[in-house]
């Protein structure tokens, strides 16, 4: 069953990616990415990780997503004026993947085998990240903060 | 497995065994566990198959016993809407169809259903289709992780809570295909106000159930009820909404909850009079009749949560009554919930956007890191009454300096005229 | 203000795609002629920038049914039953205009008893009037329909009041040139007691309930401030200029009708914002309510009809006159052309709802969607009368 669902899984996170990346409809776009999204929570939840799978959910789907979303409302200008095909994007998109196939070949993970019955429980991940990892937080949550602030200055700047 | 039974098998067990004479021994617990007992009926029909035969069976029960309750209750509540609310305003209410009009939710059905769809010419068809499915589904997903009674959580996820507003979170997309699909500039005004208000009031919402995470150490909603069960000297309980910072943290929750479900007096997004009916002015029929009942779930939701969180989950309020089943206290509970969303509603007058965003950055939010910090107090304080008067006292403090900073009353006072003979 | 001198419609059109851009551009939004809380079929195009109001544009004439036309093409009787769905609010202060400018015009005299009942009943019409107003206001404001229900409640027992002496609840055709039409049925004035006396209770739950509300307070104050110069030069009449200040009530000024023999005060506010607008509204229900009761104590037994007056086969003598009176939403004027033959050579009517309502651009400009809402029906208007 676990492999059916992957494959169902795998299906659509691929279809969706690739819908993103071709619709012409950006609005289209950004919602397929949200439905990306969604599906790499899928993963997560699939492999057991229930925590990392909500808060993709929560930060990906329901502020990520609709911060891209926000932002093309509030940009837009032209719509729909065919620019050609965009070979540039293409040698990113290339130089990216190959990045990621280069850093995923070098992981040692890959080549141990899952333990299997290891559930990790929130209040483990809560314990870590506030004795381990308190440093990476705080200097994470400081980042964030300024952030928002510098959002903030740089729009009460263009108002005035 | 979801349902589990806390006295493992033994109640099926004895069941089987001793068949009536156990019913007299325990009538009450019978009664509590009727459904899950009722399940594990059901379910050792299916003794025989493979696991995940048995998993999908027991997730397919869960989902259309969720379905059948809430829908049932959406009826009830449509129905019970009406009729608080035409007492409020001096009428009758519904009365016509069927005995003191219980079957108009069944009226009101079949209208939506036969109504024409209407899908505008210039829409985005596929994403004003898929608008309301979306909305719906989130509100439906968002019921299962509540504990509706002892053992009787749909679905027992590690960070219930955390899925919770994943999922509620995903409502935004929702409302903002709705609004964006329907190519109507009530229905884009309306979608950017519903969004920006479910961005900003999803913080204080969030950060006043920290505190009960906080004191529970627990994301899981059943470990949260638990925490809240037993009685100082058997008619207090342990429920949070007892404690100074459970209180003002239950009333910010509250008051989001509001907000994220579009109640009045924060009904902006959807503000009849303003912008018709915002994100869902092009929807007609039965999508109009599917955002209305994603609306209705959402406020279960709230409410739900909001009894697992400060109420006591499904526990008693005394504990003689305790052998009362624990979903019908539950239920109950939430039945007062939502008759106050509706008192509410047949009360006051809408805010507008920009006063309650006001609202949501300047009180709101610092209300809620207050109330993080008073059960902080609370905690190690030693849980006692000095705990409680000390984060008593910050709250109030913190209150107090926020209306002075603030100054609203300052600035809007009623008035008194003068005369001309 | 002048609304001659801008296009009526725009040219709303859709960019191809989006139709909404916040980008800081314009979104034009057309509200109305259907829409929930515009009072009928009124349309304004509002220039939205996010939620603020950059531009507004009142575009009215959706009721229009050639009122004044037709008034030149009747008789003068055959006018009264029209001026009825003028403002179907009121129309007793309708007619009692109508009635005043041709008796003006002809130059009748009114039995006492008549003048009584006519300021009786034009008070209970205004007692109708703010009620209603209030109710619609708050549920511009979105609550509900709650007040509105309450404010129906006293609404229907006057209403049942002019059923039972006119036979019609909002379509009365009460009053003739020379009087009244009938004399008040038996009981009709213990009823009526009755209504006034109980019409307090709704007042004061009305005040302790609402005009102390933080939400109401804080979406009416400060909104759509009116100056005491732009009301005047704009020639706004009744709440809606005494609000900002200016003490001009006509029947203060005209003494028209017996209103001198009356005992009462006009409210005068001090922002001229919507909440001073609403809280005139409130303070004149009261002193309306002290006007009814002196008018009812003193009700002097006699004709109600001047017995002179041949109201079928009228012709009055050649001449123009202008009658106006303090109506619930302002100053209500009737202005009469005769050439001496059976029908007006001229019928002209001011509607204080349209004057009114020219305003409008000027107290919304900066604000928000919301507030405009609570702008129009801060300012009272009903469209029978705009559009005549």
């Amino acid at each position: 069953m676990n492999s059916a669902a992957f494959f169902f899984i795998a299906v659509l996170t691929l279809s969706a990616a690739v819908a993103a990346a071709c619709l012409r409809q950006l609005v289209h776009a950004a919602l397929s990415f949200a439905v990306a999204l969604v599906g790499v929570a899928a993963f997560y939840f699939l492999l057991g990780a229930e925590f990392v799978g909500l808060v993709q959910v929560f930060v990906y789907v329901g502020a990520v997503a609709v911060l891209i979303v926000f932002t093309i409302l509030l940009t837009r200008h032209g719509t729909d004026e065919n620019r050609g095909f965009n070979w540039s994007g293409v040698v990113i998109a290339l130089a990216v993947l190959a990045a990621l196939l280069w850093a995923i070949m070098r992981t040692p993970a890959l080549y141990v085998a899952a333990q299997p019955g290891v559930t990790v429980t929130v209040r483990q991940i809560g314990e870590a990240l506030m004795s381990d990892y308190v440093w990476p937080l705080q200097c994470v949550g400081l980042l964030l903060t300024a952030a928002l602030i510098g959002a903030l200055v740089l729009v009460l700047e263009e108002k005035r | 497995m979801a349902f589990r039974c806390a006295r493992g098998n033994a109640i099926p067990v004895l069941l089987k065994k001793s068949g009536l004479a156990f019913l007299h021994r325990n009538v009450s617990g019978f009664l509590d566990q009727i459904f899950v007992l009722g399940k594990q009926w059901l379910l050792s029909f299916l003794a025989g198959a493979p696991d995940w035969v048995g998993q999908i069976a027991s997730s397919l029960l869960n989902i259309s016993a969720l379905l059948a309750v809430f829908l049932t209750l959406f009826a009830l509540m449509s129905l019970f809407e009406r009729k608080i609310l035409a007492r409020i305003q001096n009428r009758y209410g519904p009365n016509r169809v069927g005995p003191f009009g219980l079957l108009q939710p069944v009226a009101d059905g079949i209208k939506m259903l036969i109504k024409e769809d209407i899908v505008p010419a210039r829409a985005d068809k596929v994403v004003h289709f898929l608008a309301p499915i979306l909305i719906a589904a989130a509100a439906i997903l968002a019921l299962g992780i509540i504990p509706y009674g002892r053992n009787m959580t749909p679905f027992t996820i590690d960070g219930g809570i955390l899925f919770f507003f994943a999922v509620g979170s995903t409502n935004e997309v929702g409302v903002f295909m709705a609004g964006w699909g329907s190519n109507n500039k009530f229905s884009m005004l309306g979608a950017m106000r519903a969004i920006a208000q479910m961005v900003s009031y999803e913080l204080p919402l969030i950060i006043t159930v920290l505190p009960v995470v906080m004191v529970t150490g627990s994301l899981t909603p059943d470990a949260i009820v638990a925490a809240q069960g037993g009685y100082s000297l058997g008619i207090l309980p342990h429920w949070f909404v007892f404690t100074p910072w459970g209180a003002v943290a239950f009333i910010l929750f509250f008051v989001s909850g509001l907000v994220e479900s579009n109640r009045t007096p924060f009904d902006v997004p959807e503000g009849e009079s303003e912008i018709v009916a915002g994100h869902m002015t092009e929807y007609s029929g039965f999508k109009y009749a599917i955002f209305f009942l994603a609306e209705y779930f959402g406020m279960f939701a709230v409410s739900g949560l909001a009894v697992t969180l400060f109420l006591g989950g499904w526990h008693a309020p005394f504990s003689v009554l305790q052998f009362v089943p624990s979903y019908l206290w539950f239920f109950l509970k939430l039945g007062v919930l939502l008759f106050v969303f509706i008192w509410i509603r047949g009360t006051l007058p809408r805010i507008r956007v920009d006063q309650m965003m006001s609202f949501a950055w300047k009180f709101m939010l610092p209300m809620a890191f207050t109330c993080v910090i008073a059960a902080a107090i609370w905690h190690y304080q030693g849980r006692r009454l000095s705990g409680s008067l000390w984060s008593l006292g910050w709250i109030v403090l913190v209150y107090l300096t926020l209306s002075r900073v603030l100054g609203v009353g300052k600035k809007f006072a009623p008035r008194t005229y003068r005369f001309a003979e | 203000m002048s609304l001659s001198t801008r296009a009526q419609h725009s040219a709303v059109e859709a960019p191809p795609g989006m139709p909404s851009r916040l980008d800081g551009e314009l979104l034009e939004v057309s509200m109305g002629p259907q829409h929930p809380s515009t009072h009928g079929v009124f349309r304004m195009n509002v220039a939205l920038e996010g939620e603020v109001v950059r531009r507004l544009k009142p575009v009215f004439g959706y009721l229009h049914r050639n009122h004044e036309k037709i008034g030149e093409n009747t008789s003068y009787l055959g006018s009264m039953p029209y001026t009825d769905r003028l403002d179907y609010i009121c129309s007793m202060s309708n007619n009692w205009g109508y009635a005043l400018s041709v008796e003006k015009l002809a130059g009748i005299e009114v039995p006492e008893r008549a003048e009584y009942l006519r300021v009786i009943l034009a008070e209970l019409t205004r007692l109708v009037n703010h009620a209603s107003l209030l109710g619609f206001l708050l549920s511009d404001m979105g609550a509900w329909g709650t007040p509105l229900m309450y404010a129906f409640r006293e609404r229907e027992n006057i209403l049942d009041l002019f059923e039972s002496l006119s036979g019609s609840r909002m379509m009365c055709d009460y009053m003739r040139f020379g009087g009244c039409r009938c004399d008040l049925p038996p009981g009709w004035m213990e009823r009526a007691r009755k209504v006034v006396d109980g019409f307090p209770h709704f007042l004061d739950e009305f005040e302790q309930l609402i005009t102390g509300n933080e939400i109401l307070i804080a979406r009416t104050q400060e909104v759509g401030k009116l100056s005491a110069e732009l009301a005047i030069s704009a020639g706004i009449t009744g709440p809606g200029l005494r609000a900002s200040g200016v003490n001009y009530d006509l029947r203060k000024v005209d003494g028209y009708g017996f209103y001198p023999r009356f005992k009462f005060r006009v409210p005068l506010g001090e922002h001229g914002d919507c909440y001073d607008r609403l809280m005139m509204r409130v303070l004149e229900l009261r002193e309306t309510l002290g006007i009814l009761r002196q008018a009812m104590d003193d009700l002097p037994a006699g004709p109600i009809m001047n017995p002179k007056v041949k109201i079928r086969a009228f012709k009055p003598p050649v001449g123009e006159a202008y009658g106006r009176i303090e109506a619930p939403k302002g100053e209500l004027g009737f202005y009469l052309i005769s050439d001496g033959s059976g029908n007006p050579y001229r019928y002209r009517v001011r509607p204080p709802s349209l004057i009114n309502l020219t305003v409008l651009e000027d107290m919304c400009l900066g604000h928000t969607v919301a507030d405009v809402m609570v702008i129009l029906g801060s300012i009272d208007i009903v469209m029978g009368e705009v559009d005549r």
